[in-house]
C-alpha cells in the first residue's frame, strides 16, 4: 500500500507542482490520470525517489521517501522518456539492470532477462543493438527493465505514448498480468489506458487530486452532464470548442456530445449515460470553472 | 563491489568500442614515436622528449576534459536517463566507475609516453635504470594530470547539465595550462600555484632537463602529487554530493561527513606543499629585506675586496637530511692581513658557524648576513700567518626566486658553484645584490665578479652515494694520483691549486673520454652521444695543433656538458670548462673547447680598449685561421664569406669596430693570408709560436688580480712579422 500524506511540491521558480496531495493507492493497478501539468510526472518522481517533496511524506509499504535507498530496491520505474545506451544489445542492458538490482547469480539472471523479453516480445532481437531497435521496442525495453527483479510497486508514467494499437493492448495486459498482487501505478492522460483494468484511479489537476475512487465512482461524475445531439453547422461555430467532447457528421447535421450543466442554447440535446472519459472530462470541468469562479 | 564492476564495464564499453577514440592514442604512440625516432642522437633524448610530452600531453588534456564532460553527460542528469537513477545503485558507485573507467582508457597514453621513452632511450645503449626512472616519471606525470583534469571535467559537467559545459570545460583546460603558464605563472613568477596547473609537464621549464631537473624536486613533486591527488578526490566527492542533494538519500549526513573529510584532507595535503614554498619564500624574501644586501645601483665600481690565502683544507660530509657538514682550514699569511683588526670572509647565511679556531684556540666571531668576522689581534699577529679552523653547516636548497636555485645538495644531486661561498672567501664580498628595478634579488656574481684567492686546495667530501666533481684534480686519501673513489669508501679527495674558486657538482653523470685526449667530458647518460662526437671532433683539432704549437699547454683538463637551466653561463674553473647548454645539440662546442684548450679563457678582453695596444684577441683568431687554411683547405676568400666558425675569426673579420678603429685585425688576417698563399705557412706559424708562448690568454685584471696582464701591442707583430719574414728570406 502506498500512504501519500499531505505532500507538497515546489519548484524554484515558484512553480507549484504537487499541492498537499493526499491519497492511499492499493495493491493493483492504479490509474493516475490528469491533464499535462497537472503533476502527475512530479508525484511518480518523487515516489520513485528521483526528487523530494518540499514537504510531506509517503509511506511504501511502510516506509518512508526519506529511507530513498530502500524504497529504490522494491520499486520499478518506467519514465515517461526512456533512452538506452545504444551500443548494448538488449540482453546486456536487461542483465546491467539486473546486477543493479541485486541480482549476482548470473544463471537467474539470465533466465530471467530472457523471460522478461519474451514477456516484451524482444526475444528475437534479444542481442541486436539497441541502437536498431524502433521507438516502440525501446519502450517494451524499458517497461522489461522496470519490471526486473520483480518489484513490489510499479511506476510507469506515460508508457503507452508512442505505441502502435496492437503494442498498446499487449501492453496493457502485460502490466495487468504483473500487478497481480503488486501495485502498479500507470500514470496517462489516455484514458483507454486504465479503463479496461485498474481498480483504482486517481485524478490529478493543477497540483492537487480532484479524484479518487473507482471507475464506476469517475464515470459518475459525468452524470446529467453529457448531452448529445443535432445541430446546425452554424450554430457548432457557436458552441464552447472545450465542451464538446466528439461530433460525428450525420444527414441531419453534425451529431454532437457536449459536456455541459445544461444542453447548450438552441441545441435539442437529450442526455446520455457518460463514459468513463465523459466522467473524466466532466469532472475536470467543473473544477475549471470552480477555478474561474474564484474571485482571486 | 559486484555493482561497481558491472558499472565499470558499462562506462568501459563506449570508450573501448569507440574506434575513433582507440584512433588517439594509437596515434599519438605513432607521433611520439617518430619524435623520438627523429631526434638528433646529439640532442639529450630526455630533454627532446620532455620537450615534446610538455606540449602534446597538454593538449591531450583536452581529450581528459571532453570525454569526463562526456561521460557525466552519457546518462546523469538527462531526463531520458532518469530510469538509471531509479536504481537501487550510489551515485558514488557511478562517479567513480565512470572516473575509473575513463582513467583506464587515458592511461593508454600515459603508458605509451613511458614506454616508449624507455625503449628509445634503450636504443641508444643508455642505462636500463635510468631509462626506467625517466619513463616512470613521464608515466607518473601523464596520470596525475589526467587524474585532476578528469576529476574537474567530471565535476563541471555534473553543476552544468546545459551544453555550455563543453565551452566551460575548453575554458578550463585552456586556463589551467597555457593562459595559467604564460599570464599568471611566469609572468609573476608565481611558482607555487604551479600544483594547480592541470598539466605537470608543462608547469616548469626547469624541470625538463636529466641533470638536475625533475630529480631534484622529486620532494616537490611527491607533496604536489598527494595533494593533486586529494584535490581530485575532492573533486569527485564534491560531484558526489551535488548528485546527492539533488536525490533523496537516507545518507544524507554520511555524505556530507565523506565531503568534509575530502576537503579537510585536500587541506592537510597541501601543508606539506605550502610549508616547502613558505620555507623557500621566507628565505628569499629575507635577503630582499636584509639591508646588508646592496642595491645594484649602490655597489659602485669598486671590486670585492680581497686578501690571499695560502691553503684551504676543505672537509665537506653530507650528512642527516643533507645536511652539509664543514670543516674548513685557512692558512693566511699575516701580510696578507697587515692593517686589519679583524679577519673578514664570506661564508653564505645559511650556514651555521659552530665554532672558529685560531691557531688552534677557540675565538669569538660575528655574523652579518654572509660576513663572518673574526678579531685578529695580540697574539694572533705576531705569527707569520693564521691558521682558522671554521666549523659549520647546513642544508643547501637555495631558491632563486624565478623557479630554479643558486645552488643546492639534495641527495646525490650537487651544485655548489665557487660563488655561492660555500667556503669561506676572504674579504667582504657580495654574494647577493637587490635588483632595483625588478624588486627581485640576484646573484652578486652577475654585477660584480667575485674574488677568488690564488690558493693550494685539498677538498675530501664525504657521505654522497655517487661521484662529485671539482675543478681540482682527484687524488687518492694519500695523494694518490689514480682515482680511488668506490662507492664503499664514499669518499673523495681533490687536490691541487685553484685561482677561480672551488665549484662541486654532482648528478647523474658518465665520463666520456677519448685516448687521444687528455681530457674528458662528464655529462648525462642521455647526452652520452653528443659528448663522443665532440670528443672526436675536438681530438682533430687537438692533433693538428698539437703537430705545430710547440708550447702547446693545454688550459683545460675536464669538461662538464651539462644540460640544465639551473645555471646559465659557461664558466672556466681551474682546468675545468662547464657547459651550460638549454636548447641542447652540438654547437660548435669541439671548436669552443679547443680554443679554452689552447688559448685559455679571454673572460678579460671587455678591457682590451683599442687593438693597437694589445693585438691578443686576433693573434688568437690568427692560430685558428692557420687552422682553416690548412688544416680545411679554404682560401682567404672562402674564410671572409663565413664558411669558418666566426666565433673563432671575429678578431679578423669584424672591420671598422670602436675597439679596432685602424681595422689591425682583418690587416693582419690578410698579411698572414698572403704569407700562406705565397707558400710561407711555416715562417707564419713560427712567428704564431712566438707569440703563443708570450700568453695568448685574457683573465680579467683587477687590483687584486694574482696574474697580472701582459698586453702584446701592434708594434711587436710589426716586429716579429718582419723579423721572423726577412729571416726566412735571408735563409
Amino acid at each position: 500500500m502506498i500512504e501519500i500524506n499531505h505532500l507538497y511540491k515546489m519548484y524554484r521558480k515558484g512553480h507549484l507542482a504537487l499541492d498537499d496531495v493526499n491519497l492511499t493507492l492499493r495493491e493493483g493497478m492504479v490509474g493516475l490520470l490528469g491533464p499535462n501539468g497537472a503533476g502527475k510526472t512530479s508525484l511518480m518522481r518523487i515516489l520513485a525517489t528521483l526528487i523530494r517533496p518540499s514537504s510531506g511524506d509517503a509511506l511504501i509499504h511502510g516506509i518512508s521517501l526519506k529511507q530513498a535507498e530502500d524504497i529504490r530496491a522494491m520499486i520499478g520505474y518506467l519514465p515517461q522518456q526512456f533512452q538506452v545506451y545504444p551500443q548494448l544489445t538488449g540482453a546486456e542492458f536487461l542483465d546491467y539492470v539486473a546486477v543493479m538490482k541485486g541480482m549476482s547469480d548470473p544463471r537467474k539472471r539470465r533466465a530471467e532477462t530472457a523471460r522478461l523479453l519474451e514477456e516484451v516480445n524482444l526475444a528475437e532481437k534479444a542481442h541486436k543493438r539497441i541502437r536498431t531497435y524502433s521507438g516502440g521496442m525501446r519502450r517494451r525495453l524499458g517497461i522489461a527493465q522496470a519490471l526486473l527483479g520483480s518489484p513490489q510497486v510499479l511506476i510507469v508514467d506515460e508508457p503507452t505514448a508512442g505505441l502502435d494499437p496492437e503494442e498498446r493492448v499487449r501492453f496493457r495486459n502485460l502490466l495487468t498480468r504483473f500487478s497481480l498482487g503488486r501495485i502498479v501505478l500507470l500514470s496517462t492522460h489516455i484514458v483507454a489506458d486504465i479503463e479496461s483494468n485498474c481498480r483504482q484511479i486517481a485524478v490529478l489537476d493543477q497540483g492537487g487530486v480532484r479524484f479518487s475512487g473507482d471507475l464506476a465512482e469517475l464515470q459518475a461524475s459525468g452524470q446529467g452532464k453529457v448531452w448529445e445531439g443535432i445541430v446546425e453547422e452554424g450554430l457548432f461555430s457557436e458552441l464552447d470548442p472545450m465542451s464538446v467532447v466528439s461530433t460525428r457528421r450525420t444527414d441531419e447535421g453534425l451529431l454532437c456530445r457536449v459536456i455541459a450543466d445544461a444542453p447548450p442554447l438552441g441545441m435539442e440535446a437529450v442526455a446520455v449515460r457518460p463514459t468513463l472519459e465523459d466522467g473524466y472530462l466532466a469532472l475536470l470541468r467543473s473544477r475549471q470553472e470552480e477555478g474561474a469562479m474564484r474571485p482571486w | 563491489m559486484v555493482k561497481w564492476r558491472r558499472q565499470f564495464a558499462l562506462e568501459w564499453n563506449p570508450i573501448f568500442r569507440n574506434v575513433w577514440l582507440m584512433v588517439l592514442p594509437a596515434f599519438f604512440g605513432i607521433i611520439y614515436a617518430w619524435f623520438l625516432s627523429a631526434a638528433s642522437p646529439f640532442n639529450n633524448l630526455f630533454n627532446e622528449a620532455y620537450g615534446f610530452n610538455s606540449l602534446v600531453h597538454t593538449l591531450t588534456l583536452g581529450i581528459a576534459m571532453l570525454l569526463g564532460i562526456i561521460a557525466i553527460r552519457r546518462d546523469i542528469r538527462r531526463p531520458s536517463y532518469e530510469w538509471s537513477t531509479g536504481l537501487p545503485l550510489t551515485y558514488g558507485t557511478r562517479i567513480t566507475a565512470k572516473y575509473a573507467a575513463a582513467l583506464t582508457y587515458l592511461t593508454l597514453f600515459s603508458l605509451l609516453a613511458g614506454a616508449l621513452f624507455i625503449a628509445f632511450s634503450y636504443g641508444r645503449g643508455v642505462d636500463a635504470a635510468v631509462n626506467i626512472a625517466h619513463g616512470v616519471y613521464f608515466f607518473l606525470s601523464y596520470e596525475i594530470s589526467y587524474m585532476v583534469t578528469l576529476a574537474l571535467a567530471m565535476l563541471l559537467a555534473v553543476c552544468l547539465p546545459n551544453r555550455v559545459v563543453y565551452l566551460i570545460g575548453f575554458c578550463a583546460w585552456m586556463f589551467g595550462t597555457f593562459f595559467m603558464q604564460l599570464f599568471i605563472v611566469e609572468r609573476y613568477h608565481l611558482y607555487i600555484l604551479g600544483i594547480f596547473h592541470l598539466s605537470e609537464l608543462f608547469v616548469q621549464g626547469k624541470r625538463g632537463y636529466e641533470l638536475w631537473g625533475y630529480s631534484l624536486e622529486v620532494d616537490e613533486l611527491l607533496k604536489s602529487g598527494l595533494f593533486v591527488l586529494a584535490f581530485a578526490g575532492l573533486l569527485l566527492a564534491a560531484a558526489v554530493t551535488i548528485l546527492n542533494l539533488l536525490r533523496p538519500t537516507k545518507h544524507a549526513i554520511r555524505q556530507w561527513v565523506v565531503a568534509g573529510l575530502s576537503l579537510l584532507l585536500a587541506c592537510g595535503a597541501f601543508a606539506p606543499y605550502g610549508l616547502l614554498w613558505q620555507g623557500r619564500y621566507s628565505s628569499y624574501f629575507d635577503k630582499i629585506k636584509d639591508d646588508t644586501i646592496p642595491m645594484a645601483d649602490d655597489l659602485g665600481e669598486n671590486p670585492n675586496k680581497a686578501f690571499e690565502i695560502a691553503n684551504y683544507d676543505l672537509v665537506l660530509e653530507r650528512t642527516k637530511n643533507d645536511v652539509l657538514a664543514v670543516t674548513a682550514r685557512l692558512d693566511i699569511p699575516a701580510a696578507a692581513l697587515q692593517g686589519e683588526q679583524e679577519i673578514n670572509l664570506t661564508l653564505n647565511r645559511l650556514f651555521t658557524v659552530s665554532e672558529v679556531k685560531a691557531g688552534g684556540r677557540p675565538v669569538s666571531f660575528a655574523r652579518r648576513g654572509d660576513l663572518l668576522s673574526v678579531p685578529w689581534s695580540g697574539e694572533l699577529q705576531q705569527q707569520e700567518s693564521v691558521l682558522l679552523e671554521l666549523r659549520y653547516s647546513g642544508a643547501v636548497m637555495e631558491y632563486n626566486g624565478r623557479g630554479g636555485f643558486y645552488a643546492f645538495a639534495r641527495r646525490d644531486l650537487v651544485m655548489l658553484p665557487g660563488y655561492f661561498a660555500w667556503y669561506p672567501l676572504p674579504g667582504k664580498q657580495h654574494l647577493y645584490v637587490k635588483d632595483d628595478w625588478s624588486n627581485s634579488l640576484q646573484a652578486g656574481w652577475v654585477f660584480r665578479e667575485i674574488s677568488f684567492p690564488d690558493a693550494q686546495y685539498r677538498l675530501t667530501v664525504k657521505g654522497f652515494n655517487s661521484k662529485l666533481y671539482t675543478s681540482l684534480p682527484e687524488t687518492g686519501p694519500q695523494g694518490s694520483v689514480e682515482r680511488p673513489y668506490a662507492a664503499e669508501g664514499k669518499t673523495q679527495t681533490f687536490q691541487g691549486p685553484g685561482k677561480d674558486g672551488i665549484s662541486l657538482f654532482g648528478g647523474p653523470f658518465v665520463e666520456v673520454s677519448d685516448p687521444s685526449l687528455p681530457s674528458r667530458i662528464i655529462t648525462t647518460p642521455n647526452s652520452t652521444e653528443l659528448a663522443k662526437h665532440v670528443l672526436q671532433e675536438w681530438s682533430g683539432y687537438y692533433q693538428y695543433f698539437t703537430s705545430w704549437v710547440v708550447d702547446f699547454e693545454p688550459k683545460i683538463h675536464q669538461v662538464g656538458y651539462f644540460e640544465t637551466e639551473q645555471m646559465m653561463s659557461d664558466t672556466a674553473e681551474n682546468g675545468m670548462y662547464a657547459i651550460f647548454s638549454r636548447g641542447g645539440g652540438d654547437n660548435g662546442y669541439a671548436g669552443l673547447l679547443m680554443t679554452e684548450m689552447l688559448l685559455g679563457t679571454r673572460r678579460g678582453s671587455y678591457q682590451i680598449e683599442n687593438t693597437r695596444e694589445d693585438i691578443r684577441l686576433p693573434l688568437r683568431s690568427l692560430m685558428w685561421y692557420v687552422y682553416y687554411r690548412e688544416a680545411e683547405g679554404l682560401s682567404h676568400r672562402d674564410i671572409e664569406d663565413g664558411r669558418a666558425d666566426f666565433r673563432m675569426l671575429s678578431a679578423l673579420l669584424h672591420a671598422n669596430s670602436d675597439k679596432d678603429p685602424d681595422n689591425l685585425g682583418v690587416s693582419m688576417g690578410k698579411q698572414v693570408g698572403e704569407a700562406i698563399d705565397a707558400g710561407r705557412i711555416s715562417e707564419v706559424k713560427e712567428i704564431l709560436n712566438y707569440f703563443y708562448s708570450q700568453g695568448l690568454e685574457i683573465p680579467v685584471e683587477t687590483p687584486d688580480s694574482p696574474v697580472k696582464v701582459r698586453p702584446i701591442p701592434y708594434e711587436a707583430w710589426e716586429r716579429e712579422w718582419k723579423r721572423g719574414m726577412e729571416r726566412e728570406n735571408g735563409a
